[in-house]
């Protein structure tokens, strides 16, 4: 809740800045691109930390015989594998946003509004996809982002 | 624009709680939140085309992280490998 709340405040405050309207789209996308590579950053390291202490606690396990705790152990490192193939779809999703912002070489009449706002979402999704493997799997909460912030990208037409 | 710093003080404080209080994933929590707050910095100074230009810069040059099982796989084989070894001994 709370990382929900820094989320919006940080977008907000940074979104009333009187902007022409496509200068306003890609300052709001370079932003909400970079909040999503912010969550990125900061979940790594909880699957790093969390796969690792679960799979070697599964490995070491004394109370189960080694055959059974090979197999635990594998059974912890498959739903890691997993997450870390959800989490590798985000990052190579950025990569790509990144490509298409690099396109518009800084001339926000240049930037590709409409792809951008399509892999934005998928990056959004990616990440809740991977939030929700966590939760379920290890009971670790990811802070939440709602998806409410990817309205923030539906910048209105300027005013006549 | 003015940025009310004793509001992002306190969203800061409130967010550095409620991470200290998962003490499960304590010290990759600890990591997370130093992440955010960079992030909610960065954001709230990042004004216009110029801010833009900066953080884009920023992803540019550190593209997104990508999970690493290497270590955690090796350490679990290790672990297995000596238990099996272990196993295979005779009890003198």
């Amino acid at each position: 809740m709370t990382q929900r709340t820094m989320f919006l405040f940080a977008l907000i405050l940074s979104n009333t800045l009187g902007l022409g309207c496509s200068t306003r789209a890609y300052v709001r996308h370079a932003q909400t691109a970079f909040a999503l590579y912010g969550v990125n950053e900061a979940a790594v390291p909880v699957v790093e930390t969390v796969c690792d202490e679960r799979a070697v606690n599964a490995a070491s396990d004394p109370s189960v015989p080694t055959a059974t705790a090979r197999v635990n152990a594998e059974r912890v490192l498959e739903n890691c594998r997993t997450a870390a193939q959800i989490q590798h779809r985000f990052a190579e999703g950025h990569r790509i946003w990144m490509t298409t912002a690099a396109m518009a070489d800084g001339d926000p009449e240049r930037m590709d509004i409409p792809r951008s706002t399509l892999l934005l979402h998928q990056l959004y999704d990616i990440y809740v996809e991977l939030a929700e493997l966590l939760r379920e799997q290890f009971g670790v909460p990811l802070p939440a982002v709602p998806r409410l912030v990817l309205r923030l990208l539906d910048v209105p037409a300027e005013a006549p | 624009m003015t940025v009310k710093t004793d509001h992002v003080a306190h969203v800061l404080d409130r967010a550095i709680h409620f991470i200290a209080g998962d003490t499960a994933i304590s010290t990759a929590a600890w990591a997370a939140a130093k992440g955010l707050i960079v992030l909610v910095r960065d954001l709230v100074t990042a004004h216009g085309v110029e801010g833009a230009e900066t953080l884009l810069r920023r992803m540019r040059d550190n593209p997104a992280s990508k999970v690493d099982l290497t270590e955690t796989e090796e350490a679990v084989e290790r672990i297995l490998a000596a238990r099996e070894a272990a196993d295979s001994t005779p009890e003198s």
